[in-house]
């Protein structure tokens, strides 16, 4: 495209896809011979030679008062002003000045003035398009006295999880989700359950894949979106696939949603983000309501995905009667407790200040644990990873001796969690072989630890243990965070990390 | 990964679109830039780095246009 162009006399000044595209729209522009719509002819013009993703705003000093959009898998609103209008990637950038948003499909166009947005299909037909209302405050994007995005948003938990259990769970009352209907005869059908994201998302599966495996009896395979996409996947009519996104726009998990459609399975979005591209392409959509997650490492989004997946497979087990309702009744009243066990944990959070600054300077780190208590460990070694630089690892713990325990040496720490009665006693016998190793050792757990000689413990309220990695995940995110400060990082905007990873 | 931020209305356009930029730094921060239709020509200003260096650059705030594109 790049030598059509500079056969036909165009200039370019950089290697950039990007300078490609203005260059084509000029050279459509000047073949053009309907004067009626002539910018927007010329953009459709050039944009129907693009492949790949983008999101596309033209400006032209030929038409000094409008901009054209459009997009494809890359995410782009319109906020609807009065006498002014906004386009962005991401609804938080707009917030301030609407509420009102346009959410712009793959392949619409809208031209936009200051009065008006007019919108038009992939052919140029017109058509009309209402706005949607985004609940979020302004100030939910902002930092409100915090140091930083992460440590407001690791504070706003109780609330995130508050909000995200709604109505949706009560106690002596069926679980209900509006917008979701599904029915105990197609759960019946159902062979297998697939989940499938990336990151941390991957991880809250992890932990959602406990909870519909015990309360529903459903096998569940956890997939990361990259892998799923491209292993040909043995999925179908009988497969419920479940993904996960925070901001719905992950290009990877897009796909590989996409993919199980091909293949006849149902899928279920669950996203922070109303009308995003995985709740567009989902057969059912259930969202978190964490509000607005800004920094790049999550924190409530992954909790609030956690207790998600908990409320549905309690949904899922009371439509199949597959598990005992008095248990069930147990559990949902753990779940109601978590906002204000979450505000203990924060309570401890200068203990944890104290503990980073011994800890800071050191160069590996490993994270173990068993059944839940790994996943949760998987997710604390990604946030230090994330926002620290510091190297480190989860294992399950009864994996240590298959090979890693050789990397254990004088004054490595091992952080242990420690949330399942029983399973302490194993993960306990794995610490003392790393202790008696020279490691350092530091515990989050919300067990009776007697006669351990752990260097540091942090204690948790108990919970039900399907539940649990809301509240033990917390010491790790804070302690991730002190690591990172105490280093001079900058928490919010981790170096090579982005947050929405709308590229494969 | 990158995000754009646009305007057009009767407001003076670039602090609407440095504050967007600013809150959609998070997907990336190369580099940074906007472009403004200033008396029927497009002036186009952008720097590498962080929004903070684009916000810096001498005369940005000068560009009274109230129809923006801004992209980084």
């Amino acid at each position: 495209m790049r030598e059509f162009l500079i056969k036909n006399g165009y200039h370019f000044f950089s290697q950039t896809d990007t300078e490609v595209i203005p260059n084509l729209i000029h050279y459509y522009y000047t073949k053009e011979t309907l004067e009626d719509n002539k910018f927007l002819r010329a953009v459709q013009a050039a944009v129907h030679d693009l492949k790949g993703s983008y999101a596309i705003e033209v400006i032209s000093s030929l038409c000094p008062d409008k901009m054209v959009v459009v997009r494809k898998d890359s995410p782009l609103v319109i906020g609807k002003g009065s006498n002014e209008n906004f386009i962005a990637s991401d609804i938080p950038a707009i917030l301030s000045y609407t509420k009102d948003f346009y959410l712009l499909d793959d392949y619409e166009y809208a031209v936009i003035t200051k009065e008006q947005v007019q919108f038009f299909d992939s052919t140029l037909k017109e058509h009309q398009k209402s706005t949607k209302n985004i609940e979020w405050d302004a100030t939910a994007a902002e930092k409100n006295g915090y140091a930083d995005y992460m440590l407001k948003e690791i504070h706003e938990q109780p609330t995130a999880i508050l909000e995200t259990i709604g109505s949706r769970l009560k106690l002596e009352e069926k679980t209900h989700f509006e917008d979701l209907t599904i029915t105990s005869a197609y759960l019946q059908t159902l062979s297998k359950i697939c989940i499938v994201a990336c990151g941390t998302a991957m991880h809250a599966g992890l932990v959602g894949k406990d909870a519909i495996e015990k309360l529903c009896q459903i096998p569940v395979e956890v997939n990361i979106a990259s892998e799923f996409r491209y292993c040909n996947p043995i999925i179908g009519e009988k497969t419920l696939c479940i993904y996960i996104s925070q901001s719905g726009e992950t290009a990877d998990t897009l796909a590989a949603l996409k993919l199980a459609k091909e293949k006849g399975a149902k899928t279920l979005a669950i996203s922070n983000v109303v009308g995003s591209s995985i709740t567009r392409e989902a057969d059912y959509t259930i969202y978190t309501h964490a509000g607005p997650e800004i920094a790049v490492a999550s924190t409530k989004a992954y909790t609030s995905q956690v207790i998600l997946l908990n409320i549905l497979a309690i949904y899922f087990a009371e439509l199949l009667g597959s598990y005992d309702s008095a248990k069930l009744e147990e559990l949902k009243a753990d779940i109601l407790s978590l906002p204000s066990k979450i505000e203990n944990v924060l309570h401890e959070k200068t203990q944890i200040e104290e503990i980073a600054k011994k800890i800071y300077t050191e160069h590996d780190m490993y994270f173990i644990g068993r059944g839940t208590d790994y996943h949760v460990a998987m997710e604390g070694s990604l946030k230090l990873k994330e926002i620290s630089y510091i190297h480190s690892e989860a294992y399950a713990a009864g994996e240590l001796k298959h090979g890693t325990i050789a990397l254990i040496e004088n004054g490595i720490t091992v952080v242990g969690v420690l949330t399942n009665p029983v399973l302490t006693p194993k993960t306990i016998s794995n610490l003392q072989e790393v202790v008696s190793r020279g490691a350092k050792t530091l515990i989050v757990t919300n067990q009776n630890l007697r006669n351990t000689n752990f260097d540091f413990t942090i204690s948790i309220p108990k919970v039900n243990n399907l539940v649990s990695p809301i509240l033990s995940v917390i010491p790790l995110q804070l302690l991730a965070y002190y690591i990172s400060k105490n280093k001079g990082l900058d928490v919010d905007k981790p170096r090579n990390l982005a947050k929405s990873v709308t590229v494969e | 990964m990158c995000g754009i931020v646009g305007y057009v209305g009767d407001k003076k356009a670039t602090p609407i679109l440095i504050n967007g930029l600013l809150c959609l730094e998070y997907r990336g921060y190369d580099s940074a830039g906007i472009a403004v239709i200033e008396n029927s020509k497009i002036c186009c200003m952008k720097d590498k780095g962080r929004v903070a260096n684009l916000k810096a650059i001498s005369g940005i705030n000068d560009l009274t246009s109230c129809i923006r594109n801004c992209t980084y």
